[in-house]
């Protein structure tokens, strides 16, 4: 049996397909985008070595770069807080897993199953100046200078990208702690209980530090998927008003395929590349790798 | 009086979870609902309750709009790259997990890297080397190619975790009875793993259902273009024919809403392998 299953060739067989198909499409254009990115390059005449100058324009006269760079940060930021202590809270809530809780849990997910394009055309709707629900309620409970007109304006397009993102992915984490909730065993609480902690007390310093893992692991997650943050932003504001709530994705994508400026837009990619495993690997460090164990 | 207290917090604390689910479920019960209203009675009161029905909107998407073409184009996609993913994550989680070769976890590891890099550095170039490929075979058939790439770190990930909790026993008791390899393979190991073929499959079919930038950048032509395309198709710069939207949008959520109330578990735990286990 050992030598059956170690016969070179059945090997090669079975792991070719898979390994050359992925090598070739994920791998291989990363390179690929790093070298681009020394190039300036549109689509018609010849690629043009010119070193780190692609780089350089980005950071020193790209405005809207700037803009894209400072926008995702706020991105992020606006994701954790309107997502982690949500998801945290209704986890710790919904964690028995009795009939009701079930209910709630799965109602909760459903969003994250629907296409970004999807969430956000309805949410366009929601936004709307003069049909939007946001709108007609803020009338309807008297707050009817408080209307605006969302999208268009520059101070609040972002957020309601962030709003809109927050309604679609909180249950994904929630989904997250619920499984990390039923991971710690029922005894620690009983034995916290003897020793007299309530409610709170028992969140506080049995739930958290125990689910520190896994808030490290969503607040990896919604970082990573801030950067790449794409479908929402193009579908709800395309950037605008005037650039203000354009992420680096959305950037990529326009100097890229909008304006064939392909050794720019690789420029834009690495960076954005750079910026997924930097903050992955510096959040990994921040929350440290200990675990708690009671 | 505490437990008073305690019952007035526990019917607030369902109270307030209530509300949010009806947060959740309002706006896309609202989307498939408006879709079916008569649009001048649409917007007249947009939020309101409908007093009739009108599926006209949906002949006018289907036939004009090319929404048939979407949805074929994005239930062809979905299945292809799921069926084909299988193939090729199937035959190299077995590789990797139950047969013996010294750099297995090396080729593991090469693949997991995948779940770290994201798609968009890796476009331009794929964009670019792709172009001759797609005037031969078409864009559809080209973007295929990114597609099942896409999902084998995933899938391998899940897979290969669930292959190498098959006890070493069943593989002993079948080589025993005189299966080969490729028999152990496709007899004993595949059927197996079946629960973990269910969760990669629907959450490989979904992701390529709900896939737009490979998407906008590869579909340029009407008749190519899958769902999350054909939405965006009814808005422009004069503003967004609603009716239109609404039905197309329904056309595209219905399935994958669908999908997750039969098969939840499993998909649930498709979306958070890579987290909970990472």
């Amino acid at each position: 049996m050992d030598k059956m299953l170690s016969n070179k060739l059945v090997i090669l067989l079975f792991i070719a397909p898979a390994l050359c198909l992925y090598a070739l499409v994920v791998p291989y254009p990363l390179l690929k985008s790093i070298q681009y990115s020394f190039y300036q390059w549109n689509i018609v005449g010849v690629p043009k070595y010119v070193g780190l100058k692609n780089y350089i324009r980005l950071f020193t006269s790209d405005y809207v770069f700037v803009t894209a760079l400072k926008n995702t940060a706020l991105f992020t930021i606006g994701s954790i807080i309107t997502q982690i202590p949500l998801a945290f809270i209704l986890a710790v809530s919904l964690a028995k897993p009795t009939r009701l809780n079930k209910f709630f849990k799965s109602v909760y997910f459903i969003p994250c199953t629907i296409s970004g394009a999807a969430v956000s055309l309805l949410w366009q709707f929601i936004y709307h100046p003069n049909m939007g629900i946001l709108n007609s309620a803020l009338n309807a409970i008297g707050l009817g200078s408080w209307t605006k007109t969302w999208l268009a304006e520059p101070k609040f397009a972002l957020w309601a990208v962030v709003f809109s993102m927050a309604w679609q992915w909180f249950g994904y984490h929630m989904v997250i702690f619920i499984t990390a909730m039923t991971s710690i065993s029922p005894e620690i609480f009983e034995a916290a209980e003897v020793d007299g902690a309530t409610g709170w007390k028992k969140i506080w310093y049995i739930s958290y530090p125990l689910m520190k893992p896994f808030i490290k692991v969503s607040m990896i997650l919604i970082t990573t998927s801030s950067i790449k943050a794409f479908d929402n932003i193009y579908v709800l504001t395309g950037g605008g008003p005037a650039n203000s709530s354009t992420v680096l994705a959305l950037h990529m994508y326009n100097r890229a395929f909008r304006q064939l400026q392909f050794g720019y837009g690789a420029a834009i990619a690495v960076v954005l590349l750079v910026l997924c495993v930097v903050l992955t690997i510096s959040l990994n460090k921040l929350f440290g790798t200990k675990n708690v164990d009671y | 009086m505490e437990i008073v207290i305690y019952k007035a917090k526990k019917y607030l604390g369902i109270l307030l979870l209530m509300v949010l689910a009806i947060s959740v479920i309002y706006p896309l019960a609202w989307t498939v609902v408006s879709s079916i209203r008569e649009p001048t009675d649409f917007f007249q009161d947009p939020w309101g309750l409908p007093d009739e029905f009108d599926f006209s909107v949906y002949g006018k998407v289907w036939t004009e709009f090319n929404v048939k073409y979407a949805l074929l184009n994005s239930f062809k996609l979905s299945t292809i790259t799921v069926c084909v993913s299988l193939i090729f994550t199937l035959t190299a989680s077995f590789a990797i997990s139950r047969m013996r070769w010294r750099y297995s976890n090396v080729v593991l590891a090469f693949f997991l890297a995948g779940l770290m890099i994201p798609g968009h550095s890796t476009i331009i170039p794929l964009y670019l080397s792709l172009l001759p490929i797609i005037e031969v075979i078409g864009p559809k058939n080209t973007l295929l190619i990114p597609y099942i790439a896409g999902t084998l770190p995933i899938s391998i990930f899940i897979i290969c975790n669930y292959m190498q909790s098959i006890p070493a026993s069943l593989e002993e008791a079948a080589v025993i009875d005189g299966c080969n390899v490729f028999q152990l393979f496709y007899k004993i190991i595949v059927p197996v793993s079946l629960p973990a073929v269910a969760t990669v499959t629907i959450f490989n079919f979904l992701g390529v259902w709900n896939e737009l930038m490979l998407g906008l950048v590869f579909l340029t032509r009407n008749v190519d273009q899958t769902l999350p395309l054909a939405m965006l198709r009814f808005s422009g710069r004069f503003g967004t024919q609603w009716s239109e939207t609404l039905a197309t949008v329904s056309i595209a959520v219905i399935p994958s809403v669908l999908l997750y109330l039969l098969l939840q578990e499993k998909l649930i735990k498709g979306m958070t392998a890579g987290s909970v286990k990472g």
